[in-house]
Parts: C-alpha cells; structure tokens; sequence
C-alpha cells in the first residue's frame, strides 16, 4: 500500500491509512463472501439451502427469493463502504498533508453523510426482505434489528460537514488579512 | 483590488525599509509584503495604528480608491 503522504505524517494518521486500507480489504473479502453465496444460490439453490439448514420439508420459495434479495442487497452495501472508504482515504491523506481544511474535505463528508445514509436504507431494506421471507415453518433470521444510533450518526456527520463547511469559508475570509 | 495600498511612498519619504517597519510594529515581513504589494484582502485596524503610529500618518496616507483600478476575483469570497 503506497503512502501518499508528503511530508512524513504522524503516527495517528499512518495507523489510519493502515487501518483503512485493512477495512477496504476486510470488506472486499466480504463483498466475495455474498458473491459466492450469490452464485451457490444460483447454480445449486436446494444443496445450498439445505447446507445452511433450511428445511426441505416446506416451501422454499419465498426464502429463496429473500435470499436472493438479501444478496443483492449486500452486494450493493460492500460496494457502497468501499466507496466510503475511499473517500475517507482521501480525507485521512488531506490530514497527511498537512491541510485538511479544504472546501474538498466539506464535501467529502458530506458525500460520507450520504452514503452513511445508503447504507442504513439497506440495512432496512435487509430487515424487510427478511420479513418477508420468514414463515413459521422457516424463519429467516439474520439477528437483524433495529437501531436508532446510526441515523443519529447520519445526522451528526451531516451537521459536522455543514461546521466544516463554514469553517473553511470563514479561514477563506481570514486568508490575507493583514 | 480598487483599494491602493501607498506604503511604499510612505516609506520612501521617510526613508525606512520594510523590514525596519517590521521591527517596529511587531508585524511579519511577509505580512506588510502582502499589505504593500496589494495582494492583502483586509487590514484589521490594529495592523493599520500599528503602520500609522510608526510612519507618524493617517490611515488615509496609506490608504487610497481608485475606481480605475479594476476590482480583484477573491474580493467577493
């Protein structure tokens, strides 16, 4: 993993660009994991639900078709956090750069704030395909529930992009005054 | 910047350089070489006492508008 720093950067921030590029990793390991079970789903749908313990006594329709759902789903999410974490890289380098304090970096949270938010949709859109993929002779749990932290997460970092916002524009202002 | 910045006069007539200022109202170098070479965006007034103290003027000597000068991009920011 090259460091696109220059100058030499702090502890801190090397060990969060190691610490990213870990996650990026971790979450592509991840995104293949889903794609795998995607394509198991698809090439030996009965092998593969019986191999995870669904019952082949009952309907298996519905869960197949959740199943399916919820691989989509993660598809989209594993994509989505790399593009997370690719903008956090870029905010984590403009640190290593000795200047964060850029209209740059205003807008990257705010894209974070976005994505953050995408990703909570999904996250729902996980809670109903489970839903609905459940019946009492199978349920389909996947420990899914429901959390309020993350959207008050969402909308700290909204409001945090909007603080930094305004703070890039008042150094602006401040820049050439004598 | 429609604002002309005449220290450069100021300091000939009084026959002191730049850095000489400096030392005497405790403001950087580089500051007053972007004060005197217009590229400043603003003057806070203690940076203008400071100069008018020192060169023994009125911030009106230092300062002037000239509306044939046209008015710089970053002026608005």
């Amino acid at each position: 993993m090259t460091s696109p720093f220059s100058p030499a950067p702090t502890h801190a921030v090397r060990l969060a660009w190691r610490a990213l590029g870990l996650l990026t990793l971790g979450n592509w390991l991840y995104g293949g994991f889903v794609a795998a079970m995607g394509i198991a789903l698809l090439v030996a749908p009965d092998a593969t639900m019986s191999r995870i313990g669904v019952r082949d006594d009952v309907d298996r329709t519905r869960i197949r078709l959740a199943m399916y759902a919820v691989v989509v789903i993660g598809l989209a999410g594993a994509a989505l956090v790399h593009r997370l974490l690719k903008t956090l890289r870029a905010i984590v380098a403009t640190v290593g750069e000795g200047d964060p304090f850029v209209p740059g970096n205003a807008t990257r949270l705010e894209t974070i704030g976005r994505q953050l938010l995408a990703l909570e949709l999904l996250h729902l859109a996980v809670g109903l395909a489970t839903a609905l993929g459940s019946s009492a002779e199978q349920p389909f749990d996947l420990d899914w529930s429901f959390s309020l932290t993350p959207w008050l997460t969402i909308l700290l970092v909204f409001v945090l992009a909007r603080v930094f916002r305004e703070g890039t524009r008042m150094r602006h202002d401040l820049a050439g005054v004598v | 910047m429609a604002i002309v910045v005449r220290l450069d006069e100021l300091l000939a007539d009084r026959g002191m350089t730049l850095t000489e200022l400096s030392q005497r109202v405790g403001i950087t170098l580089a500051n007053l070489s972007v004060l005197k070479s217009g590229r400043a965006r603003a003057v806070r007034f203690s940076t203008l006492a400071a100069i008018c103290r020192a060169l023994q003027c009125q911030p009106g000597d230092l300062l002037a508008y000239d509306a044939t000068v046209p008015e710089g991009e970053d002026d608005d920011a």
